[in-house]
């Protein structure tokens, strides 16, 4: 079943001569419970289309789908909700609110739907991420790993259709990097969680059912490792 | 390249890679320097200006030394103090057959050198001054009085001077107590110069004793009336010119300006002229009050304190300004510095790095800030000046010439500015560069200094309610603190400094008020454009041009206001403790060692009854007056039954209550229910009846009931009272009482006044101005017909107190938008470092409402911390205002202006809203990603 489909995807910065095509004419799918890995070198798109699949910015032309919705044809407002709701954001740099503690930025996509806490939900996930003694810590007094765990978390915790990770591994350790890709895999494979996962580490990239190559914006190579899906 | 430069070069690329913090610092500092260069240079620009417009009234003399002697002369211009000296002598008095006011029939003539014309500011408004002892000048008020007299007349004086002699065997003694004379049966007395002019009467006769001096003088210019001239006394003023003091005969005058900037006190000075001539002198204290030289403590006590209150709370303002601009970049400061120190910046270097940007935007700071302080007061100054000549002009001070406004930029306050601003910056620097060169490398770069192992409670109630956006806003404000108290300290000082300075302004405009006791009664009648006076002999006159008033088609409205004040007494077993407690009060200070004087005095004035403002203003206005005072209506809706309505406070000074004794030092009691009787009781009111048969007084009781009692609010749609006699509104019934009680009786012992307001359609109206304008001159002024303003026309004080309202309120408005600005560089500066935490939450699915929640919810957070913090401290600094003033200038009640606090508190909330929807438009405009990739400010 197809989960995600975008179309002709184009994202040009700048006008005339200064004019850079970030994405150039981008085209692919996504199944449900797929695990695709987005790889490519520095400059070739990947982060530009992970941030126009999630929601955050938007394609020069071309359109997404995410479960048959045209998200960009979306207003303001519907597209918040909208990502909130079917779309889970992981970074290279975590991005948790400062201000809110572990247990408080896990829970905030789904408070922000107007839902109340699902407290056991809550504690399955901070055990299940190890991060119970360290609930009530705010995110400058935990370690890059527990950061991008949280991130992780707060990703899961709403159950969205699709989980987006942009290099989630690119700023921690190699030990931690694994722990990292192991959550995601887990998470992908036990709760049949659609994963995206962006990443010039070509290893990492070939433990997905699939790999997207992209250079110079253009989508060069849409190769299936496993055919499982 | 030493390694002190390296850090300051950092320093200087950072500074340029941070344009906007740079620019915010930059402009904070600058707009410091600005403020304190306009509250220096704005003083000295104010206060000369002020002394100029006080000089137009009295002249900028500043003392007066009486009595000297031609050997006195040559020692009092000896005194090294002395910048311009003049001398004057009095001819005498002389008569004056073109004279047209009966009450005025002489001419009262001076000599004048030169310098003396000059520092009492004569003024000429027809042909010239005199140039030699045979030309004199005459004042105006003759000319308006109807004299004749005309340039190039000659006047052939005989100088004499004026003595009264009592002549009725009947009487022990006849008592002037304004002039503070008594004459006994055949006693001859000398009488001051403003002694009214007197025809023989039964009691006693006028003399004229001649000098044997005289002249003949040539009529060569009009002058405008003097500061000095009485308009009660017997001559009109006229001057001729010293030519020689040293060859002249008399007992001179001398009049002299000082060097105000080479001595400490004028004091000192008069006292040491004091005891070269032996006798009195007279300063100018209106001129002198302004550079705190005055003889009047108070006065130069009060300009001190403004001086120093105004400086004060700018410096305040400033430095809470700077420091929050400093505290704002703080965080990613100590970043950068982190860097240094990680490759081996020590803590001095660090804190030198903080001090180098402190020192190097002051020095870019401070010519322009100069300059534009100089620039704002100029323009400043432009602005108010049409509207502080049409003051001026309005209360007839006399504003002869366009009087210019000149910049009075000193050096010595050139450098204060440069000093006080170097301190300020400094100041503001030492705390963050005292933290930051604390912090190590590493929690430095990481920005987690100061948080340790310290855990934040999981908020579940919120959580479990959904509450997102309150969760976000209660944390925000809560754990976030470096961004947070920049806005709480800007809150709270806007609150504090905005209150406290209108408190001062309110409270210093209430003290000169007081002090210079402007105006005893202001009417704040509305709706009235003029005012029909009458004089009470000619009562048929005044009832005749009221009818033609209230039948003219064009008078929108009349109000008729009885006024009894010189018939209507008080027993003083009516007054209150309170009221002789303050009465006693004001009499220690007169006497403070002399117990047996006090008890005497205090004994006596319960002995006599006290004069009583009483008005009549109609039934209506009466029951207007008893709904909004605390009365008995059923007493009130009886319209038969005399009664009367208590205002009950008195405000007690030195100098409308006086005694013998030396006269002390300003002090006011303000007494706020001097009234002793209760509402139903019987008012002892009291009249004196003069019985035209017997020549006697006779004390008569009217029988008024108290229908309740006012209080300021209540008066205030019809008057502001500032007066140490009582006063009561009487209804219609009692006054006519009253009026009966008069029958027979001569208007000129029967003294209330009577005035008609009303208002009056423009162009409509001319013909009833001209018809009663032409009435009053058939019948030579019995009747008058004035603008409304012409009530409240206090004169001279009343356009310097103005004045200083306007200026206080400027200063004001000025601490106001440093405070304003205080609050937009806090919000602005949280909502830029917080430019990425948006995007992030707009990333994860926040709606604008929900954002704009959030941000309401923090505002009230954050309004609600500052405004407690601001309460207190108002609190605590009004109640050290109010002591300080209380204790210093007087016992006067400085009321807590509770409804400005409230516009404070609106005015803080709305402009913080209005901040925020600034202050964070950025997210509706740039995407999401692009701020999220954004990391410093």
């Amino acid at each position: 079943m197809e989960i995600l489909r975008c179309e002709h995807l184009t994202k040009t910065y700048g006008t005339g001569e200064t004019a850079v095509t970030a994405l150039d004419d981008v085209s692919f799918s996504v199944e449900k419970g797929e695990f695709v890995s987005v790889i490519g070198p520095s400059g070739s798109g990947k982060s530009t289309l992970l941030h126009i699949l999630g929601g955050v910015d938007k394609p020069t032309s071309g359109k997404v789908f995410v479960d048959g919705t045209d998200m960009h044809a979306l207003k303001e407002d519907k597209l918040a909700v909208f990502r909130r709701r079917q779309i889970g954001l992981v970074y290279q740099f975590y991005n948790l609110m400062p201000v809110l503690n572990v247990d408080e930025n896990i829970a905030l996509p789904h408070l922000l739907d107007g839902r109340a806490l699902d407290r056991e939900r809550l504690d399955q996930i901070v055990a299940h991420l190890g991060l119970s003694d360290r609930r009530e810590n705010l995110p400058h007094q935990l370690s890059g790993g527990q950061q991008q765990r949280v991130s992780i978390g707060r990703a899961l915790y709403s159950h969205p259709a699709i989980l987006l990770c942009d290099e989630p591994t690119g700023n921690l350790d190699r030990k931690t990097g694994e722990e990292i890709v192991n959550l995601l895999k887990e998470s992908n494979r036990s709760q049949k969680q659609t994963l995206i996962l962006i990443t010039h580490d070509e290893a990492l990239a070939m433990q997905a059912d699939r790999m997207i190559y992209l250079e110079d914006g253009r989508l060069v190579k849409n190769e299936v490792i496993r055919g499982n899906v | 390249m030493n390694n002190q430069n390296i850090i300051f070069q950092v320093t200087r690329r950072y500074m340029k890679r941070n344009r906007r913090r740079t620019a915010i610092t930059f402009l904070g500092i600058l707009l410091m320097v600005m403020l304190m260069t306009c509250v220096f240079v704005g003083k000295d620009t104010v206060v000369d200006y002020l002394q100029d417009v006080a000089a137009l009234h009295t002249g900028s003399w500043h003392l007066i030394a009486h009595g000297l002697d031609t050997e006195n002369v040559s020692q009092v211009a000896a005194v090294e103090e002395i910048d311009q000296i003049g001398y004057s002598v009095r001819l005498g008095l002389t008569d004056f057959p073109a004279s047209a006011n009966d009450e005025r029939p002489y001419l009262e003539v001076k000599a004048y050198s030169p310098v003396s014309f000059e520092l009492l500011n004569i003024h000429v408004t027809q042909g010239r001054l005199p140039t030699n002892g045979q030309e004199i000048v005459i004042t105006e008020t003759a000319l308006q009085d109807g004299s004749s007299v005309s340039i190039g007349d000659v006047i052939d004086a005989k100088f004499f001077d004026r003595s009264i002699t009592g002549i009725n065997d009947s009487l022990s003694e006849s008592v002037f107590p304004f002039y503070d004379l008594t004459v006994g049966y055949g006693e001859t007395v000398r009488v001051p110069l403003d002694f009214p002019y007197y025809p023989e009467n039964g009691d006693f006769r006028q003399n004229k004793e001649y000098n044997g001096t005289g002249g003949r003088y040539t009529v060569v210019g009009i002058i405008a009336s003097p500061y000095f001239e009485s308009e009660g006394s017997a001559g009109y003023p006229a001057l001729t010119v010293l030519s020689d003091v040293s060859e002249a005969a008399g007992t001179f005058s001398a009049v002299m300006t000082f060097h105000l900037d080479k001595i400490e006190s004028v004091n000192e000075v008069s006292q040491q002229i004091k005891e070269i001539t032996q006798d009195e002198t007279e300063s100018n204290n209106t001129v002198l009050a302004f550079s705190a030289n005055g003889s009047d403590s108070v006065v130069s006590g009060l300009t001190v304190f403004i001086e120093t209150f105004f400086v004060v709370l700018i410096m305040a303002a400033s430095l809470i300004l700077i420091y929050n601009v400093f505290q704002m970049s703080y965080r990613e400061r100590t970043k950068y510095l982190g860097m240094l120190s990680s490759v081996g910046a020590t803590g001095r270097q660090k804190r030198c790095s903080v001090y180098y940007e402190a020192g190097y935007l002051l020095l870019l700071s401070l010519p322009l800030g100069i300059l534009l302080g100089i620039g704002v007061i100029q323009g400043g100054m432009l602005l108010l000046k049409p509207h502080l000549d049409k003051m001026i002009d309005s209360f007839q001070v006399g504003l002869y010439d366009d009087l210019p406004v000149t910049l009075s930029v000193r050096l010595s306050n050139l450098l204060l500015v440069v000093g006080m601003s170097v301190v300020t910056v400094m100041l503001s620097a030492l705390l963050p560069a005292r933290k930051i060169s604390k912090i190590g490398p590493v929690e430095s770069i990481r920005g987690s200094e100061g948080r340790g192992g310290k855990r934040f409670r999981t908020r579940f109630g919120l959580l479990r309610k959904g509450k997102a956006e309150a969760l976000l806003a209660v944390n925000s404000t809560s754990r976030c603190p470096h961004l947070t108290r920049g806005i709480v300290r800007s809150v709270a000082a806007f609150g504090v400094l905005s209150v406290v300075t209108l408190y001062g302004a309110q409270s210093v405009i209430r003290l000169i008020n007081a002090r210079l006791e402007t105006q005893e009664f202001v009417y704040n009648f509305k709706g009235y454009d003029y005012v029909l006076y009458g004089d009470r002999c000619f009562e048929d006159l005044y009832d005749e041009a009221k009818k033609r008033v209230e039948n003219d088609s064009a008078v929108t409205d009349t109000k008729e206001i009885t006024d009894f004040f010189g018939n209507s007494q008080m027993k003083s077993s009516g007054f209150s403790d309170e009221y002789w407690k303050g009465y006693e009060e004001i009499l220690r200070r007169y006497v403070p060692s002399d117990e047996d004087a006090v008890q005497q005095t205090m004994t006596e004035a319960r002995d006599y009854p006290v004069f009583l403002h009483t008005f009549c203003l109609g039934d209506e206005d009466f029951k207007k007056l008893a709904a909004a005072g605390h009365a008995d209506m059923s007493i009130v809706g009886d319209a038969n039954t005399p009664s009367v309505l208590l205002y009950s406070k008195v405000e007690m000074t030195t100098q409308n209550l006086i005694f013998s004794g030396e006269k002390p030092d300003y002090h006011l009691v303000e007494v706020q229910n001097a009234f002793r009787c209760e509402i139903g009781e019987k008012f002892p009111l009291v009249l004196y009846r003069p019985n035209d048969e017997t020549g006697e007084s006779e004390m008569v009781d009217v029988p008024l009931t108290v229908a309740g009692f006012l209080d300021e609010a209540a008066l205030a749609p019809y008057f502001t009272v500032h007066s140490e006699h009582p006063t009561v509104i009487i209804n219609q019934a009692a006054a006519d009482t009253i009026m009966r009680l008069y029958d027979g009786v001569s208007r000129e012992y029967f003294l209330y006044d009577k005035i008609l307001l009303f208002g009056l359609r423009e162009e409509e109206g001319n013909a009833l101005l001209r018809e009663l304008s032409l009435l009053g001159e058939q019948n030579k002024g019995h009747i008058a017909v004035r603008g409304f303003d012409m009530l409240n026309m206090g004169g001279f004080e009343d356009a310097i107190v103005s004045i200083i309202r306007i200026l206080a309120y400027c200063f004001t408005a000025l601490i106001s938008a440093v405070c304003l600005l205080n609050l937009y560089h806090s919000v602005k500066g949280r909502a830029m470092e917080r430019q990425r935490e948006i995007a992030m939450l707009r990333s994860m699915g926040m709606t604008e409402r929900q954002l704009h929640k959030m941000l309401a919810v923090e505002n009230i957070l954050l309004l609600v911390k500052g405004w407690c913090i601001g309460v207190v401290l108002s609190g605590g600094f009004i109640l050290l205002l109010n002591r300080v003033m209380v204790s210093r200038f007087g016992n006067i009640t400085l009321p807590v202006p509770y409804g400005l606090i409230g516009g404070i508190t609106a005015a803080v909330c709305a402009a913080m809203v209005g901040m925020t929807w600034v202050c964070y438009r950025f997210s509706d405009k740039e995407s999401i990603v692009e701020d999220i990739r954004k990391e410093t400010v």
